[in-house]
């Protein structure tokens, strides 16, 4: 305790040099502490999005991840009912599980044959109830968007489905679905020949008879059309209960999701209804790994194959990389920094007490209490610049959560909040406060080791 | 340790140094006994060697060869701490300069050997006070040195240097700094003290006031005690 009050009145004998060296260390906590959390929030908003759209973990027929996308039909699932059944009730996963839902991914053409426009899509058939319960996942407690993620649509709805808004503005959707902020497409030149006479719909009146007649309130509706797993053209309607901002630019210009219902009649005709696959999702990302190997054990090995959402997303990892690596970087910078400033500022205090030094020396005081002194003035500047910066960093990130600022990442659709969380991992904070002191008092060692190793008598001639 | 009737005995102690590359030979075979409990002053013109002398007795510098004993322990032997530890039980130091810790008040620069010595708390106060009792500023105790007068600061480093009972104090030029009127009266303080508490004194100076008050005097010239 004398030791840092002796510290405190030292580092007060200079004192615009101690606050430029507390500034310093300060300004670096504020950016190290800053970027983090904004990193920090980046890759938990990211897994937030992951985990709502996808789970946390896909169970599959063995081999789909590698030859699935080529010949998805032979790679779909048939006895899902079963395995959902027995994952449901393994008391091993049942205190992590949040909710296990079958979806079918496929790909096909869509069709708005009242405006002439179509487009290749990619199709998730899923159950609503769930999707509308895996969309609202929360672990971290996180504002993603401003937007309403609910998908607006009913187990018993199986004509209905919802569309990408990007997509619908590009289907010429607006004013059918009465779309307000829709870019206004240039009047197109009629093709050579004319509009088709008749389009995909009239190869649905039978499945879709009050659909197909049209008529007033009809509600807008595309066709899609998409080989069935047998191999043969098939095509339902769906009419259209919603446009979503979806969260990438891909899904936002190609993604209709609909009942798992509509989606097998489509791919599978009438034929074996299957699924592409299982998504499970659980309560908490921590224990991802530990269901995972539950999963393994409890699904036969050579039929099914289980994958976190890290690694059927291998971009999320990628992503965690690539920003922890800047991160690393930025925080390396601002520690040397904070070194330089200390060594600096401590080997001035040092030049101007060599005469101080010599007298402690002379009256008994070792070179490991001298060593002491100084460190602990390093110590005492670490102290109030990473203290100050952590202050000012909760003051600056709270400033910028409540403002709600946005920003679009790269090759998303629409914006999302720029957000500061310096408390999503715990040791966080603590650690960037922690650091930053051990550097300001180890940066002092080296001036505190020559101060300590001078000649005394050199040092008591140095007035 | 033996109480002997020399507080220091010196034997062939040469003492050399560098000077840019110019080897400087500034004691040069000394062996010379200092009476304990005595008024001891060392005289010499500058550059004759008495300060690297009083340095070595002070223990904060080693001979280039020869041995020396202080309060009956060859410090020769000694290494870096248990030299510290040494100088902070047995030896007290005044400095022309007075070397005061500048953020440190009369009271805890007074208290600051014994903080090194790591004396109990309770007994530290009792020593601080009635050592800064004895110099005469007891009421200025909490002044800083900025605050104090010349001839103030020199009574904080003699209290500085007599709080811990040092078998010696060593006083290079202690007056050097100080005016006439000031000079005198810092040494009769001490003469006064070291009547009143037998404790060793070994001065360097050219004060002739000091001089006359010596009960031993030791003249050095060109790095030879004469």
């Amino acid at each position: 305790m004398k030791t840092l009050r002796i510290a405190y009145r030292n580092i007060c004998r200079n004192k615009r040099r101690s606050l430029m060296t507390i500034l310093a260390i300060a300004v670096s906590s504020v950016s190290v502490l800053l970027f983090g959390g904004n990193i920090s929030s980046i890759i938990y908003t990211l897994q937030t999005g992951y985990v709502r759209t996808s789970g946390h973990i896909h169970i599959y027929k063995k081999g789909y991840s590698r030859y699935g996308a080529a010949n998805p039909a032979a790679y779909g699932m048939e006895d899902y009912g079963r395995i959902i059944k027995l994952i449901n009730d393994d008391p091993a996963v049942k205190p992590h599980l949040r909710l296990v839902m079958p979806f079918l991914a496929f790909q096909g053409i869509a069709g708005n044959f009242t405006a002439d426009t179509s487009q290749s899509f990619f199709g998730m058939g899923i159950v609503p109830s769930l999707f509308e319960k895996l969309m609202v996942w929360d672990q971290y407690h996180l504002k993603v968007t401003k937007t309403d993620v609910s998908i607006g649509l009913k187990d018993d709805d199986l004509s209905g489905g919802v569309l990408g808004y990007g997509m619908a503005e590009r289907l010429n959707l607006c004013g059918e679905m009465g779309l307000t902020d829709c870019a206004v497409p240039p009047a197109a030149k009629e093709a050579p020949g004319g509009a088709p006479t008749e389009d995909f719909s009239a190869l649905t009146k039978d499945d879709f008879p009050a659909q197909a007649a049209g008529g007033a309130g009809a509600a807008a509706r595309l066709d899609l059309l998409a080989a069935t797993s047998g191999g043969a053209p098939n095509v339902v309607s769906v009419e259209l209960r919603k446009a979503m901002k979806m969260g990438t630019k891909a899904f936002n210009e190609g993604l209709i999701i609909m009942n798992l219902d509509l989606a097998q009649k489509l791919v599978s005709g009438r034929g074996v209804k299957k699924v592409t696959g299982l998504m499970v999702q659980l309560n908490r990302t921590d224990s991802t790994e530990l269901v995972k190997k539950r999963l393994e054990q409890l699904l036969p090995g050579n039929d099914y194959e289980v994958k976190t959402f890290g690694e059927v997303r291998p971009m999320y990892g990628q992503t965690i990389s690539m920003f922890l690596t800047i991160f690393g970087f930025v925080a390396l910078i601002m520690g040397v920094i904070v070194l330089f400033t200390t060594i600096n500022t401590m080997s001035m205090s040092v030049m101007e007490r060599i005469s101080e030094i010599g007298t402690s020396r002379a009256l008994g005081l070792r070179r490991s209490a001298i060593i002491g002194q100084f460190v602990g003035e390093g110590f005492l500047l670490g102290t109030l610049g990473s203290t100050l910066g952590v202050v000012a960093a909760l003051a600056v990130s709270l400033g910028v959560n409540l403002l709600e600022i946005t920003w679009t990442p790269p090759d998303y659709a629409n914006p999302i909040l720029l957000s500061i969380h310096m408390f999503l991992q715990p040791f966080f904070l603590p650690a960037c406060w922690l650091g930053l002191i051990a550097v300001a008092t180890l940066s002092s060692v080296i001036p505190a080791r020559n101060a300590a190793r001078m000649a005394i008598v050199d040092a008591l001639r140095h007035n | 340790m033996a109480e002997t009737e020399f507080v220091a005995r010196l034997k062939d102690v040469t003492k050399t140094h560098m000077l840019d590359k110019v080897e400087i030979q500034a004691l040069k075979g000394i062996t010379v006994d200092i009476p304990r409990n005595k008024f001891n002053v060392i005289i010499g013109q500058s550059g004759s060697g008495k300060s690297t002398l009083l340095n070595l007795l002070g223990c904060i510098d080693t001979p280039t060869s020869g041995s020396i004993e202080v309060c009956g322990k060859n410090v020769a032997s000694l290494s870096d701490d248990e030299m510290s530890d040494f100088r902070a039980r047995h030896i007290g130091f005044v400095f022309q300069t007075f070397n005061l810790m500048p953020v440190f008040s009369a009271y805890e620069n007074v208290e600051y050997p014994l903080l090194i010595n790591k004396t109990p708390p309770g007994e530290r106060r009792e020593r601080v006070l009635a050592t800064l009792e004895k110099v005469g500023l007891a009421d200025q105790r909490d002044k800083f040195p900025n605050e104090l007068s010349g001839g103030q600061r020199q009574r904080v480093a003699i209290a500085r240097a007599l709080v811990k009972n040092p078998e010696m104090v060593l006083a290079d030029e202690p007056t050097a700094n100080l005016d006439h009127r000031t000079g005198n009266e810092i040494i009769e303080l001490m003469q006064t003290i070291q009547a009143r508490e037998k404790t060793t004194f070994i001065f360097s100076s050219h004060d002739k006031n000091l001089i006359t008050n010596a009960e031993d005097l030791f003249m050095i010239m060109d790095g030879v005690i004469l």
